[in-house]
């Protein structure tokens, strides 16, 4: 990112911080989103495999595009709807305001479309003296406040209900007051006779169907209703990407669509248009669908960028997105907000705009989780930061934090002085100036002896399995080598105990961080690095078994992807564990033995890292140390500790004040949970919560040290 | 009704009252005149218009109504919006539900019928019992059984309680654009 486009960046980030109001309500609606969301799945028989389905039923479908495309055009043409396909936005502009001119009509009344806003439609339509009105109430909210949509689903969240008063005062020079009842009853009375008198209604399409040439709007206040039955001409603007072949597919998506979004079943109103009936007396009534690409062909034929179109717009990612849940999309977004809405504008309205708020994806990987369509967000913003850096160079700070691995090395042959030298004051100045690293950090301290450098002299078993018997490659990663290399120590006691023959292959870490900063080149060298040595261990029968969630997460889903999926990063993502999942494995077949005695009076509380959700690794975590009668419980509020990673460690407001007021909910609740210290198997979360908790923190294996073998 | 049907119709009037909506199951058309003019004296409203399909209907309650006018729509004549946004109460009739979601869904081929049930404050569906499905897939099949049937211009709406918002500040509210209430009459006989 261009040093004028982080200055501004870090500037919107810090004034969004600043206003408490509006974050706490963001907050709330964000969290009340993904609880109910959470309900709903619990509740409802088949959410296990919806996931699945819908993505499945829109990989075919964008495969089958054209096919679908043409089936629907002519089966909804064969009803006497116009379809019309634009290339661009413009073309689509062009035409509504061609149709505005020629049916000379004054009034259009909208019901919320996200791609009328892509297109940016209503700005030529009232440049052409055109009264354009918004319907839905929160898109009625921003438009008579002059705004972009705060979120995609909830657009005037950041709203109270006061600043809602006012606006309507203004526009409809009526007084309200700031009462819900008293503005739902200004808002109807006063929306009433437009809806009767428009022109033209504007609707977008959630859905279209190819088998019979019918598109669907999901509305809940009912306002798509009177959009689309009153007008005598009605205009649907649609993304190519919005087709499905048949009914069940629909249904599929209408289901699909609310529970993602607020937990909700079914939108409040499912309409279906096929052909334009007549009302009462008027038959001369029109339809006209206006079928969008827009750039949608390019993210089609680009494989990187395929999956962006598999969006079903649901903003189930903001939801759970932890810097946008503290910003918003103001300043997380530019029209499309969000996760998603990073490759969305890069595509759409161009890099440089994606570069205005890339950077605020930290790489938590919890979008990728919670997308009803398994989109790997992640990855695919990783690439547009990618894109834009061979436009602008690695800021320092990104440098200096990717060569970490490197910086390790030598620190820890350079102890006690390296230490020292870190922790110090002036040093820390120096940093903070000059590389961009936050002073406020408490930086570890190196070990003078790696856990490479101890492996050999460490009692190991190590008689060679016999056929079937487990053997491990541990992949210690960097926490565990440089730093902490007791949690090493420990695992290789546990693997001693339990008679499992253990080996250390050679290995850089995981590599990870190259990917928060885009630097998929650099992340594919350690992959390839990675897997060239594991994978021949694994073919004799050897489990990669880690201690780190993040090198997990990337040995098992982010290297294959890294790798083209290559055979042999499938077959290492399937042979590697993290620690405590492995030994659920080995207890269940019979190789592991309790008890180990150990003694501890102390309460844990257990903090999840975000790439642990995916595996739902915790779970195992959670019971070893239940069945060895520790105290523990689970501590989280759903999303990240805003560490993520190394970014925290940044100065400034993008960094580590960003960081901070991500993870305030998180500790607000270690500090009332009365635990006396806190677990967590992820060393970059240990430092964040170390840093602003005031508690202990361990990661479990820890607990594990008095253990005698 | 038998074992299977009752649990469906169950599910769907717990479902679509979860979402704040209103069913009543009736057994003989003297119940539902019944209920629908309970509904009608209870609602302290002053006019309802009724969907053509329902004429059968006007005769019944017009008598047991104090004042309160029903007006059987007529498509053909003019002013036609103007007669149901004068209106409270909406009355149509709608083709099917989905018990599982708590859905009704409403099959039109012109749009006035569509403004029967979006234009009132309140609106009353009538349903027949043996047109509850139990899920979505069994919806999609009715539907492309629908469209089939209608291969030019044809409307399906699918309704899940009264108009809601939460808009401001994530607070419900109830009826911002459609009806605030919305009553099924469930018709269990043949």
């Amino acid at each position: 990112m261009s040093r004028q486009k982080t200055v501004e960046l870090n500037k919107k980030i810090q004034q969004a911080l600043q206003q408490n109001a509006q974050r706490t309500a963001l907050l709330t609606a964000v969290k009340r989103g993904r609880d109910a969301r959470a309900k709903a799945f619990k509740e409802w028989p088949g959410s296990d495999e919806l996931r699945a389905q819908v993505r499945a039923t829109k990989e075919k479908h964008i495969a089958q595009l054209e096919e679908l495309l043409t089936l629907f055009t002519e089966k909804a043409r064969k009803r006497g709807a116009h379809v019309i396909f634009m290339k661009t936005g413009q073309d689509a502009c062009d035409y509504v305001l061609k149709l505005a001119r020629e049916k000379q009509a004054q009034l259009i009344t909208k019901s919320k479309s996200l791609t009328t806003e892509e297109i940016d439609l209503n700005r030529p339509l009232e440049q052409a003296g055109l009264q354009v009105v918004e319907t839905d109430l929160g898109e009625r909210i921003i438009q008579m406040a002059g705004e972009a949509p705060y979120h995609l689903v909830f657009p005037a969240v950041h709203k109270t209900t006061r600043q809602v008063a006012e606006l309507f005062s203004q526009a409809t020079g009526e007084k309200v007051k700031s009462q819900l009842g008293d503005i739902m009853s200004l808002m109807r009375r006063s929306l009433r006779p437009l809806f009767i008198n428009a022109d033209i209604g504007v609707t977008g399409v959630n859905v279209a169907i190819a088998e019979t040439g019918a598109v669907l709007i999901e509305t809940n206040e009912g306002n798509g209703r009177l959009v689309s039955s009153l007008p005598p001409v009605q205009i649907c603007i649609m993304g190519v990407e919005k087709i499905v072949e048949t009914f069940e597919d629909a249904m599929q998506m209408i289901l699909a669509h609310p529970i993602s979004a607020v937990g909700q079943l079914l939108t409040t109103y499912v309409s279906f248009f096929a052909g334009r009936s007549p009302l009462g007396q008027n038959k001369e009534r029109e339809l006209h669908i206006l079928i969008l690409d827009n750039g949608r062909s390019e993210m089609r034929a680009d494989s990187r960028f395929r999956e962006a179109l598999y969006c079903i717009r649901c903003g189930a990612c903001m939801n759970i997105c932890p810097t946008y849940g503290v910003l918003g999309g103001h300043v997380f977004g530019h029209i499309y907000p969000g996760p998603i809405g990073i490759p969305w504008t890069a595509r759409v309205h161009g890099l440089d705009k994606a570069a205005g708020f890339s950077d605020l994806c930290i790489s938590c990987g919890l979008c990728k989780e919670i997308c009803p369509a398994d989109i790997d967000l992640p990855m695919m913003i990783a690439r547009v930061k990618q894109e834009i850096l061979k436009t602008e160079p690695q800021s320092l700070a990104n440098r200096v934090l990717m060569a970490n691995e490197r910086i390790a090395k030598i620190a820890c042959a350079t102890t006690p002085f390296s230490n020292w030298l870190l922790q110090s004051p002036v040093v820390k100045k120096f940093s903070e100036k000059f590389l961009g690293l936050d002073k406020r950090r408490n930086l570890p301290r190196f070990t003078p002896t790696p856990f490479k450098k101890q492996f050999q002299n460490i009692d190991k078993f190590e008689d060679s399995a016999s056929d079937g018997e487990p053997r491990v490659a541990l992949f210690v990663d960097y926490f565990a080598n440089y730093i902490k290399p007791e949690i090493a120590v420990c695992a290789a006691k546990i693997f001693k105990k339990a008679r499992v023959e253990l080996v250390l292959p050679n290995q850089k870490a995981s590599g990870y961080p190259y990917i928060s900063y885009g630097e998929i080149g650099k992340a594919r060298k350690s992959a390839e690095f990675n897997v060239k040595n594991l994978f021949p261990l694994v073919r004799q029968g050897f489990d990669v078994v880690t201690t780190e969630p993040t090198a997990a997460y990337a040995l098992k889903q982010v290297y294959p992807k890294l790798l083209d999926y290559s055979d042999a990063s499938l077959s290492v993502a399937s042979k590697s564990y993290l620690f405590f999942e492995y030994i659920a494995k080995l207890q269940e077949e019979g190789v592991l033995l309790f008890p180990l005695q150990i003694t501890e009076n102390r309460q844990f509380g257990l903090h999840v890292s975000c790439h642990q959700r995916s595996g739902e690794s915790a779970q195992f975590t959670l019971h070893f140390l239940h069945t060895l009668g520790f105290e523990v419980v689970v501590i989280e509020n759903g999303t990240c500790c805003g560490m993520a990673g190394t970014f925290g460690f940044k100065k400034g407001p993008l960094g580590f004040e960003l960081s901070a007021t991500v993870g305030e909910p998180l500790f607000e609740l270690f500090k009332s949970s009365g635990v006396d210290a806190i677990l967590t198997e992820s060393s970059v979360c240990r430092m964040q919560l170390s840093d602003f908790v005031g508690l202990e923190v361990l990661h479990p294996m820890e607990l594990l040290l008095p253990l005698s073998v | 009704m038998n074992e299977k049907r009752r649990q469906i119709f169950k599910l769907f009037k717990k479902n679509y009252e979860l979402l704040a909506g209103k069913v009543y199951l009736t057994n003989n058309p003297g119940e539902a005149v019944e209920v629908l003019t309970r509904i009608l004296s209870q609602s302290k409203a002053t006019k309802a218009v009724l969907a053509p399909d329902l004429k059968a209907l006007q005769k019944e309650i017009q008598p047991k109504l104090e004042g309160d006018v029903v007006e059987l729509m007529q498509l053909e004549r003019p002013e036609v919006v103007q007669r149901i946004e004068s209106a409270d109460i909406g009355i149509s009739l709608v083709d099917f539900a989905i018990a599982e979601t708590g859905t009704i869904a409403e099959v039109t081929t012109d749009d006035a019928i569509r403004l029967i049930s979006s234009l009132p404050a309140i609106h009353i569906a009538f349903l027949s019992l043996s047109q509850i499905v139990l899920s979505l897939n069994e919806a999609a099949a009715r539907l492309r059984k629908i469209y089939e049937k209608h291969p030019e211009n044809c409307n399906v709406t699918f309704i899940s309680g009264p108009s809601r918002t939460a808009d401001i500040e994530m607070k419900l509210f109830l009826g911002v654009h459609g009806p605030q209430a919305s009553h099924v009459i469930v018709r269990g006989w043949k």
